[in-house]
């Protein structure tokens, strides 16, 4: 019963002297369906619940560790090829990290923490761009592209349709006929 | 003397090249079939050269002759021999030479494959085009990449390859594996230049070459997955994927290099997505050398830098003359190659795969984007900045769910458009499986919805490839039910599967400490507890000196983190020691070691879950290429007798669906 | 039905691979603005270090317990020249500028108008008071144990020296091993300065 094709009007002609299967087929066919969407109600309830539940989570570091733990894993040694502090060995970096550490237990916010370190080093050791200036472009423009490619998608898709695709030819519903009075 | 014979193997190669590429050009313009036989000819004249060339460098590295700089600079005699002979892709000149012998292997190989088709202006067309990259590559080791070079003085000893290099055999295979894979995409990149040319862009090369494609595809996938797993083991970070500039450089092709060939089967069914597929080829190879060139310029800071030098502007000489040359031909050709007809439903697979086509695209933009906004921003206006890796852990989030549920959807969608009925008929039992899938993630402690609804669509797609491969193994029995493009497919995407949830989980869910541990004193991280025993010294292979603490990792196996001094690099390099099981991997640093025996150490203990998945999806996606790649030589033929008239064509190639691969719906109109 | 299909068709013929067109336009525009980029990356050299955000400004605060017990504070020395020297003692040019502090403190502390403090980067205390038991010296060295010195002055790795004046503002900052001749010279042009 699966993989029922979704067929156009010729295939009804075939279908002769079944009226009598066809009625009890079709209060079948009523029941699996009555199912089938049961299931997928149940299936959406089942899922929005689980997300509704456990979706939010942590909700982003909270702990003093774990903020520090980010910071130094979104801080690049300076003197390292594109290494943030966490991975780096070199004596900047140990020196970072334990400021970090120091600096995440007395209580500083991580923009004070992150802005010190960029006046010190240079911005290029904060390994997240900017929000907004030149640097905020970075953020916008794959954003401004997924818009522009969904819809240059929709837009063809929906151009295709209108247009009609392949128009069904009479030589095509010959090949129809025969291919399906020679099926089993 | 090996010197001079590498010299001379890399001069006859070059003229070789050079010849072949003139007999060749000249063969095609004046119609003379022989020329182009004897153009392939000197194909293997110059596969001989760089085999000759590679061995001359092997040679001169496993006897220690130190009178080439190439050696002197990068090897030592102490250094182990399977490590000696991988010195010769360990920096610039010698990889340069690596690439120069897999792409001559590659023309070797394109000549045998069609060396009954040699006057065939597509194939000649093609030929000459590797011939002129293979030029190329020849000319930067005869020149500004030389590693023949030699030194009037030459030293009793060298430094040794980089002792990051040295510690793990994963590092001999990584970079071959790579750039069988970079290279490869030669190969398809020359027969499509070469259909633009001779305007043959019907859909016999892409047959003929799908297989070449294939390996290169799965080379560097594997190269990839390798690269993160080495990245893993050896560098004692506890991570596998930085977003580091050289390792985005590999990832763009493989987007590029995945969305063609999905996007490909639309166009050997239809006839469509012709531009976007020429278009996806034409990208792949440009950003390998890209890729390359990132990698050798030094303009991006990276842990994978090798030495800045001069070939930095040739090889960014050369990606634009491949991009000139890619926009050059599809503008001049855009009016052959409108396809004949239009995606019928938005519910089809072809619809899915332009779909996917877009995602890629888009992924590869944005990476592509971060990785040089640095350059971009810094020549506009000077400022300095740094796009690090939480950026592109943000932006590949949505693109990564969205694949997972496009992969998932063209599974079940058939081809030609199915209606919501249908889908909503096949979509219900992967449905649910995806759903359970979330409820057990939260049972098991998971929880944020990014995450979750990633496990979830894994489920999904998960159960949607698994109820495709069962199908084919009822209809065709176990071995033609695994084999071939289908279900090699399937299983590559239960490797996609098992990889993301590999993924998210380790991301996810990591815990991360560090503790300082007095001898026979324990700490806990997450659940599992370490004590530390001792530190122990001794000496390794080639004169490293290994200090290692002795770790118990939950009162059993005792692990040995270390930190490795070598002789001749000065800071000691850390090695870690990691514990996996199939649930979570325990990755051990030893930080600190104190300055007297009896001082506590530094640990970091890193509990990763899910780890060990990613190596196993990776496997898989192995196993699903070759199985993919297996019955090659029916499908080939087939599509070749169609593009030489012996068959009758329908507008595009709806015809031509061989095999019962696509039999889970009714054979298409008109089908033989 | 076939009528809408050729009149469609044709329509299609009479701008034939337009989109396709503008497309490769696109791209083409989009390929030189990246390779310009970087062309202009591979002339750049090294990259230069930034000159110290600190200079003219108050240094930081600089205090703590040192090498021999007792506490150092900067303020101490307010009115003084000041050498803040960082170093380490497996930095090698440190050794080499060594013999250059140890000078530079001989003719300074009887006039008493300048002084020196080094600040331990990433180091021991053991392997510090060894390097200064062989090599001589007793200035006061600060330990700097959680590193606050060291990021506070943006020190990236020894040996970077820094000058502050007797007004309390730094005046000069060098990166690399210093030079007694060095310092003095820096000293005497800006007190010329009348700072």
């Amino acid at each position: 019963m699966s993989g029922t094709y979704q067929t156009d009007q010729t295939d009804q002609t075939v279908q002769t002297g079944q009226t009598g299967q066809r009625g009890e087929r079709g209060e079948r066919d009523r029941r699996v369906a009555m199912a089938q969407r049961l299931a997928w109600v149940a299936l959406a309830v089942l899922v929005a619940v689980v997300l509704l539940l456990y979706g939010p989570g942590d909700g982003g570091p909270a702990t003093a560790a774990e903020r520090a733990q980010e910071l130094k894993e979104t801080t690049l040694c300076p003197v390292c090829d594109g290494q943030s502090v966490l991975e780096s060995n070199a004596p900047v970096a140990d020196a970072i990290r334990a400021q970090i550490d120091e600096r995440v237990q007395a209580g500083e916010s991580d923009d004070a923490i992150r802005a010190l370190l960029a006046d010190r080093y240079g911005d290029d050791v904060i390994a997240l761009p900017p929000a907004s200036g030149v640097g905020g472009l970075v953020w916008v423009v794959p954003v401004v592209a997924v818009v522009v490619g969904a819809a240059g998608l929709a837009l063809t898709l929906w151009r295709w349709r209108v247009e009609g695709g392949h128009p069904v030819s009479d030589d095509d519903r010959r090949l129809v006929e025969r291919a399906r009075s020679s099926r089993p | 003397m090996t010197a001079v014979v590498g010299r001379l193997a890399v001069v006859v190669g070059l003229v070789a090249c050079v010849a072949g590429v003139a007999t060749i050009a000249y063969g095609l313009r004046r119609r003379r079939p022989p020329a182009l036989r004897a153009g392939a000819r000197y194909a293997v004249v110059a596969l001989a050269g760089a085999l000759l060339a590679v061995a001359a460098m092997e040679v001169a590295l496993l006897r220690d002759d130190f009178s080439l700089a190439y050696v002197a600079g990068n090897s030592a005699t102490t250094t182990p021999l399977m490590y000696k002979i991988a010195t010769l892709w360990a920096a610039l000149e010698g990889s340069i030479l690596l690439w120069l012998l897999v792409l001559t292997l590659y023309v070797g190989g394109v000549v045998w494959w069609f060396r009954r088709r040699l006057d065939d202006r597509l194939v000649a067309w093609a030929l000459l085009v590797m011939l002129a990259a293979a030029a190329f590559f020849f000319f930067l080791v005869a020149g500004p990449a030389d590693p023949f070079a030699t030194l009037a003085d030459p030293p009793a000893e060298g430094p040794g390859p980089n002792p990051l290099l040295q510690n793990h055999p994963l590092m001999v295979i990584h970079p071959v594996l790579l750039y069988v894979g970079y290279v490869g995409f030669t190969v398809p990149f020359a027969f499509a230049v070469a259909a633009l040319v001779t305007g043959r862009l019907g859909e016999g090369w892409l047959a003929q070459t799908r297989v070449w494609t294939m390996v290169a595809w799965g080379s560097l996938t594997a190269g990839i997955i390798l690269g993160a797993w080495w990245s893993y083991e050896v560098l004692g970070w506890g991570g596998y994927w930085a977003w580091d500039p050289v390792e985005n450089a590999s990832f763009l092709p493989w987007l590029t290099g995945t969305a063609f060939i999905h996007s490909v089967m639309v166009q050997e069914r239809r006839g469509m997505l012709r531009i976007w597929n020429l278009s996806l080829l034409l990208a792949t190879f440009a950003l390998t050398i890209l890729g390359t060139f990132l990698t050798r310029s030094g303009v991006l800071d990276s842990v994978h830098e090798f030495t800045e030098s001069s070939i930095g502007p040739l090889l960014l000489g050369f990606f634009g003359v491949v991009v000139a040359v890619s926009l050059g031909l599809i503008f001049w050709r855009a009016d052959l190659l409108r396809s004949p007809g239009g995606i019928d439903s938005p519910l089809s697979r072809e619809a899915t795969f332009l779909g996917n086509n877009l995602l890629f695209t888009g992924f590869a933009f944005v990476v592509l984007l971060g990785t040089v906004f640095p350059l971009l921003v810094e020549a506009l206006n000077g400022d300095r900045l740094a796009v690090g890796g939480p950026y592109f852990d943000r932006m590949s989030m949505p693109i990564g769910l969205a694949l997972l549920a496009l992969m998932g959807l063209s599974i079940l969608l058939p081809w030609r458009g199915g209606s919501m009925g249908l889908l909503r008929q096949r979509a219900l039992i992967p449905a649910w499986v995806g759903g359970l899938s979330i409820v057990a993630a939260v049972l098991a402690g998971a929880d944020g919805w990014a995450a979750l609804l990633a496990f979830g669509l894994a489920g999904f797609t998960a159960a949607a490839s698994i109820r495709q491969v069962a199908r084919a193994i009822r209809r065709q029995g176990p071995v033609a039910g695994l084999t071939g493009r289908t279900s090699g497919g399937m299983i590559v995407h239960l490797g996609v599967v098992a990889l993301a949830v590999g993924f998210v989980a380790s991301q996810s869910y990591s815990t991360t400490e560090e503790v300082r541990l007095a001898v026979d004193e324990s700490a806990t991280v997450a659940g599992h507890t370490v004590t530390f025993l001792g530190v122990e010294e001794s000496t390794g292979a080639g004169g490293r000196q290994i200090t290692s603490a002795a770790v118990r990792l939950d009162g059993g196996e005792v692990h040995h983190p270390a930190v490795t001094r070598f002789p001749s690099f000065g800071a000691p390099i850390g090695t870690p020691s990691v514990d996996t099981s199939l649930q979570r991997d325990v990755y051990l640093t030893l930080l600190d070691v104190g300055s007297e025996p009896g001082d506590p150490v530094v640990l970091r203990v890193i509990v990763r879950p899910l780890v060990v998945w990613l190596w196993i999806g990776g496997g898989l996606m192995a196993v699903g290429t070759v199985l993919a790649i297996i019955p090659i030589r029916r499908r080939a033929k087939g599509m070749l007798q169609r593009e030489e008239g012996t068959q009758p064509a329908a507008a595009g190639i709806d015809a031509h669906v061989p095999e019962a691969e696509a039999a889970d719906e009714p054979a298409p109109v008109g089908a033989p | 039905m076939s009528d809408v299909a050729d009149r469609q068709g044709s329509e299609r013929r009479q701008r034939p691979g337009w989109a396709a067109r503008a497309g490769v336009v696109v791209v083409a525009v989009v390929a030189l603005v990246l390779v310009v980029a970087l062309v202009r990356s591979v002339g750049d050299g090294g990259e230069d270090r930034a000159a110290s955000p600190l200079l003219g400004e108050v240094p930081p605060a600089l205090a703590g317990p040192t090498l021999d017990g007792s506490t150092f504070d900067i303020d101490d020395r307010r009115g003084q020249w000041v050498v803040v020297n960082f170093f380490a003692s497996w930095c090698v040019p440190c050794l080499e500028e060594h013999p250059e502090l140890q000078a530079f403190v001989d003719a300074h502390e009887p006039i008493g108008d300048a002084s020196l403090v080094s600040v331990l980067i990433n180091d021991e205390p053991e392997d510090a008071a060894a390097f200064f038991a062989e090599h001589g010296g007793d200035w006061p060295v600060l330990l700097d144990e959680r590193s606050q010195a060291v990021v506070d002055f943006g020190v990236t790795a020894p040996p970077e020296t820094y000058l502050i004046a007797p007004t309390g503002v730094v005046a000069a900052a060098w990166i690399g091993p210093v030079t007694q001749a060095g310092l003095d010279a820096a000293i005497d042009e800006l007190s010329g300065n009348g700072s």
